[in-house]
């Protein structure tokens, strides 16, 4: 089965732009597009929480912490290459959220989400007081590059490098049974357990996969700004992959990646050019909510649907059989 | 230890227990009865504390803080009203993230509308004169403002005790809480109570932001130091449970007040060691509802 | 011959309902055993308390020679025992064929799999159970866009898929027009005769039960009353006096 035309497509497209942009871009756009990059990565790592097996975790943001504390306390206590630090950061970054996935896994769903806050926050304030280590609330600054990345040209296809060899072993894992087994889990974590799969040790698998990715995204981060600092690991920086993913659509692998480079030019664009920034993000935000819960992968879905002459809501089922009782819906009502 | 200096340390963790309860409860029972986890209630506490200064300030003596009260509880309300009717009330039958995110959504909005409204600049404001300064009983000073708000919140405590078991109100609420499919059949007009309900939570964390600013200032940052105090205590104590959230706030604020002595720093972190903690032995939170 | 399943004296109390209170029950391979009863009368909770969703207070359940009593439900699903849901619990976002094929990687242990493509995979055995439930025609469909019928069958197929020993079905007409009622248990005897299945099922409608089941067992406020072929109990003078006594 061949995938869809228009994945295809739009993967091919991305592509080719990203490939071509830092030729057309000034270096402050270079720049923008390597956080973009960086928050790709970040978003798509968060999804294979939220979008495939259902977590939702407000500690995400701890890992991409300790995921840039790794190569910029690797450069500042060991002299270790940053380079070398992006290598290790996403090992490093794999057993803190297993630990902490083990704690938090004890609870379920909400509680579970709720726990997330706390241990992400004290990973936020462990890191804020040691101050010996981590340089509290300074932070680390200056981290050295090595020369060949000093200049942002080159630099950037280096960090679209990473990007590129995290957003594939993160696709094929998701397409493999493991990845299904995710999205079982995520549609009837019940019923998956009648399967006959321990659900809570491939939750704690997602937990640490996805950790150990944001770790990875964190360390390119210290490639784009060079610096490490506390307010990485609040959890109002694990707000953000939240977004980015609602915004693309967290049913589809390349969500989260859409809703980072529309996330990332939107935001750069409001800030620079609104005071009240966040009230318009905010905005923009709730309006998508409200209105476009399936994010803008699926809107483009429907879009597509449309023009191809299939009707633009949600794919219609095929006639089944004489009965047409409508399936009774899952929700609760108010 | 001094006698005086357990006492000055008991009662600030007490006081700081009593805001907590006062906005928790409020948290509590949104939770309870409409299953939302309303990150934006941080917000409500922060946009009370800013109307109650602005109103102390332009009114004086006893008056002016009574009016204070009321003024945050009816612009907090309001705002809570929209919220829950231009906003929740299409997301009740979507997943409780959506929900939970368009909330933060909201918090992003009125953090905005507060610096817009009121600058950047925290505001201070004194402690009503009726009840500062201390009063001293055998030879142990007692700050009045911590037994003011130890007192308030024992009054609210009690007059949510009644609310829940001796109005109608009350009884729809808790039939919110425990069986939603069965609150339509008994005749209670639900949306209704859900604004209601709603609006009534964000009235509580109004309450607890004016009676918080003379001890704490008014200032941004704060809707997301409450949430996350508030949130501890609900899932301590568990969600939906008043009762429970009497101990989570007594739990978290003196945990916070004495951990202050040993380890400064980090009593916060304690406080999420303390959270960790009880969830891994109740999953629910001390007294809590089991999540349907 | 040992029975496939033997439940025997279990009891499980809900605060102070004693919602199965010292119930015998046997089933031998290849049986199609029934239980029966009024609604209240504990036949879901002594499905639960088989599958592992409960452990019950006293008693002990023994599948297969082993005892399975107060296992996790992911364990008793390995050693066999399938489970079709009253409430119809599919996988709603995912089409139809992905359904199916959960249950056969499962089956295969193929779950924890990191790489290769799910979606191709056992193609040809998930069109096989599909067709033997009826629902070849919408592999591709989306589960949640079934017809309520439709998703009974689909849950059907992911039981079998999982290739159980023992098939506990929950309640398997319930809501459907007599027409339906009558394919499906037909649907259930012939699969059973197929694969050589044992199936163990409740109802509260007694006659879809008589034209199956080999043997029936009739339970009431949480007891065993009558324990027979369909005939004898029929005929028992203590079953009609629950069913014709109780409000249907």
């Amino acid at each position: 089965m061949t995938r869809p035309p228009v994945a295809v497509a739009g993967w091919g497209l991305a592509a080719v732009a990203a490939a071509v942009a830092p030729l057309v871009a000034t270096e402050r756009q270079v720049y923008l597009l390597m956080s973009v990059l960086v928050l790709a990565v970040f978003a798509t790592s968060f999804n294979v929480l939220l979008g495939y097996t259902g977590l939702v975790s407000f500690a995400h943001g701890a890992y991409y912490g300790v995921g840039a504390y790794t190569v910029a306390l690797g450069a500042l206590h060991l002299g270790l290459p940053p380079m070398a630090g992006v290598a290790l950061a996403p090992f490093v970054t794999a057993v803190v959220a297993y630990v902490t996935g083990l704690i938090a896994l004890r609870a379920t769903r909400l509680y579970f989400a709720l726990l997330t806050l706390a241990l992400g926050q004290l990973i936020f304030l462990v890191t804020f007081q040691w101050r010996s280590l981590t340089r509290g609330d300074d932070g680390i600054h200056g981290v050295i590059l090595p020369p060949a990345l000093s200049a942002p040209v080159p630099r950037y296809y280096a960090l679209l490098a990473l990007a590129a060899i995290a957003l594939v072993i993160l696709g094929l894992v998701m397409r493999s049974p493991f990845g299904a087994t995710l999205g079982a889990i995520r549609e009837n974590r019940e019923r998956t357990g009648f399967l006959g799969i321990k659900v809570k040790r491939y939750e704690l698998a997602a937990f640490t996969l996805g950790g150990a990715f944001a770790g990875y995204a964190g360390a390119m981060y210290v490639l784009v700004d060079r610096q490490a600092f506390p307010l990485l690991m609040h959890w109002t920086t694990s707000a953000q992959p939240i977004f980015v993913t609602l915004i693309g659509g967290l049913s589809n692998f390349a969500g989260p990646a859409v809703g980072a480079v529309v996330f990332g030019l939107l935001r750069d664009y409001i800030i620079r050019n609104i005071e009240y920034w966040q009230a318009v993000l905010g905005l923009v935000l709730l309006l998508i909510i409200l209105f476009l819960p399936g994010g803008i992968v699926e809107g483009v879905q429907r879009l597509a649907r449309l023009v191809a002459g299939r009707g633009g809501g949600p794919a219609a089922p095929p006639v089944a059989d004489t009965d047409r009782e409508p399936a009774p819906a899952g929700r609760r009502t108010p | 230890m001094t006698t005086q200096a357990f006492v000055l340390q008991l009662l600030t963790g007490l006081s700081r227990a009593a805001i907590l309860f006062i906005v928790a409860a409020g948290l509590s029972l949104v939770f309870g009865a409409l299953r939302v986890v309303n990150v934006a209630h941080g917000s409500f506490f922060m946009v009370g504390a800013f109307v109650g200064v602005t109103v102390i300030e332009a009114v004086e003596g006893p008056a002016g803080f009574v009016l204070a009260v009321a003024a945050a509880v009816v612009v907090v309300a309001v705002l809570a009203t929209l919220v829950e009717t231009l906003a929740l009330r299409r997301l009740y039958t979507s997943e409780h993230l959506l929900q939970l995110l368009a909330t933060f959504a909201c918090v992003l909005i009125f953090s905005d509308l507060v610096q817009f409204l009121w600058g950047e600049r925290p505001r201070s404001v004194r402690q009503p004169r009726l009840v500062s300064g201390s009063i001293n009983l055998g030879g142990v000073i007692f700050p009045r403002y911590s037994l003011f708000l130890i007192a308030v919140a024992v009054v609210l405590a009690v007059a949510l005790w009644a609310l829940m078991t001796r109005t109608r109100l009350g009884r729809d609420i808790r039939a919110a809480v425990s069986d939603p499919e069965m609150l339509g059949l008994v005749g209670a007009n639900v949306p209704l109570l859900f604004t209601v309900v709603f609006a009534l939570g964000g009235a509580l964390a109004a309450v607890g932001g004016v009676l918080a600013a003379p001890q704490s200032t008014a200032r941004l940052g704060m809707d997301i130091d409450i949430i996350i105090e508030s949130f501890a205590v609900v899932i301590i104590g568990g969600l939906g449970s008043l009762v429970g959230t009497a101990v989570g706030a007594l739990l978290v604020g003196l945990t916070f007040s004495f951990g202050i002595l040993f380890v400064p720093q980090a009593a916060l972190a304690i406080v999420f060691v303390v959270m960790v903690a009880v969830l891994m032995w109740r999953p629910y939170g001390l007294f809590g509802v089991v999540e349907r | 011959m040992t029975p496939l399943l033997e439940v025997s004296d279990v009891r499980k109390r809900f605060g102070g309902l004693k919602a199965v209170d010292g119930v015998d029950l046997r089933v031998e391979a290849g049986e199609l055993r029934a239980v029966i009863g009024p609604n209240g009368a504990g036949k879901s909770t002594l499905f639960n308390l088989v599958t592992g969703h409960f452990r019950p207070d006293t008693g002990t359940v023994t599948f297969d020679g082993a005892d399975i009593t107060g296992q996790p439900t992911y364990r008793i699903a390995r050693a066999g025992i399938g489970r079709a849901f009253q409430i119809t619990s599919i996988f709603p976002g995912l089409e139809v064929g992905e359904n199916v094929r959960l249950g056969i990687v499962a089956r295969r242990g193929e779950s924890a799999r990191p790489f290769g493509r799910a979606k191709g995979m056992h193609a040809a055995e998930v069109r096989e159970i599909l067709d033997a439930v009826g629902l070849l025609a919408v592999e591709r469909a989306r589960g949640g866009n079934l017809s309520h019928g439709d998703q009974r069958a689909l849950e059907l197929a992911i039981s079998l898929a999982l290739e159980p020993k023992l098939l506990l079905l929950d309640e398997p007409t319930a809501g459907m027009a007599p027409a339906e009622t009558a394919r499906t248990m037909a649907l259930v005897r012939r699969i059973a005769e197929e694969r050589r299945l044992t199936v163990l099922f409740c109802e509260h409608d007694m006659e879809v039960v008589f034209g199956t089941a080999h043997r029936v067992l009739v339970m009431h406020q949480g007891r065993a009353l009558v324990d027979g072929t369909p005939d004898e109990v029929r005929a028992d003078p203590e079953v009609r006096r629950v069913y014709l006594g109780s409000d249907e």
